[in-house]
């Protein structure tokens, strides 16, 4: 399940971390094991599996398990399209609502 | 290929100068219901129905000049008079079933008006997960994520 949603609510928290953003930039550049993404951050490798992992039930990043190595990968297609689906739902009930107003008036 | 689903919520808000009594009448009269829920520019209605009680069910088929159609299809599961209404909806787009949602509907007296609170618990059912690519890019791409998600309460 983890793998295969996207949490949008999940993002913002993901998004809110200095570290895990620091992380999506990495992979953003390229996917990346998770010793990889560790080498570079003052953490141990037990708080980069947390933050991957929070990552990944976001929706934000996907992990594939090969061998012993475990590379992250950045879902950015898929949030785009959730982004704009939710954007266009929220318009869409923002127009409902004001032609409501219009309507009791 | 449909094999991702996202999930998503948000809150809009407005305050109505008419009574909760009022406003709760323009959700729950179908031809009151006809001025305000309609599709964008372009979008003319099919057909229209709705069976205002717990339970019941609502739909509302629409075409827009492409050709491209949509289909709503509510079922009310909790209702409580000029207080509250609580629906779960499908939204079909062409004939693919798009979304499924939770969506709850507050109204309190707000002076002699109505503050009304809309919440709506998405899920996106028709979501292909593209994989590599445009990963570059990302990084601009999330700002405007971040941006878009704190505009909800």
């Amino acid at each position: 399940m983890l793998n295969n949603a996207i949490n949008l609510d999940r993002v913002f928290h993901a998004l809110a971390d200095p570290t895990r953003r620091a992380m999506i930039e990495r992979l953003g550049r390229a996917p990346a094991s998770v010793s990889e993404l560790a080498k570079p951050m003052p953490l141990s490798l037990a708080a980069i599996v947390q933050h991957v992992q929070i990552l990944e039930a976001s929706g934000l990043v996907r992990t594939e398990k090969v061998g012993r190595t475990r590379t992250c990968r950045l879902n950015a297609n898929a949030l785009a399209q959730a982004e704009r689906w939710l954007e266009a739902r929220r318009d869409e009930w923002n127009s409902h609502l004001d032609r409501l107003g219009d309507y009791l008036k | 290929m449909s094999d991702i689903i996202c999930h998503g919520q948000f809150t809009l808000e407005r305050t109505y100068k008419a009574s909760p009594e009022r406003v709760y009448e323009a959700w729950s009269n179908v031809s009151a219901k006809a001025h305000w829920f309609i599709g964008p520019e372009g979008w003319h209605e099919v057909r229209r129905e709705m069976d205002f009680r717990v339970g019941g069910y609502e739909l509302l088929e629409g075409r827009f000049e492409n050709g491209r159609t949509t289909l709503y299809q509510a079922r009310f599961h909790a209702l409580s008079a000029a207080r509250r209404i609580v629906l779960v909806f499908d939204m079909h787009l062409s004939e693919v079933h798009h979304s499924t949602s939770l969506v709850t509907v507050e109204f309190s007296p707000a002076g002699r008006g109505t503050h009304l609170r809309f919440t709506e618990h998405v899920a996106f059912l028709d979501g292909t997960t593209s994989a590599g690519s445009r990963e570059h890019g990302t990084a601009v791409h999330l700002d405007r994520l971040t941006t878009c998600l704190s505009k909800s309460p």
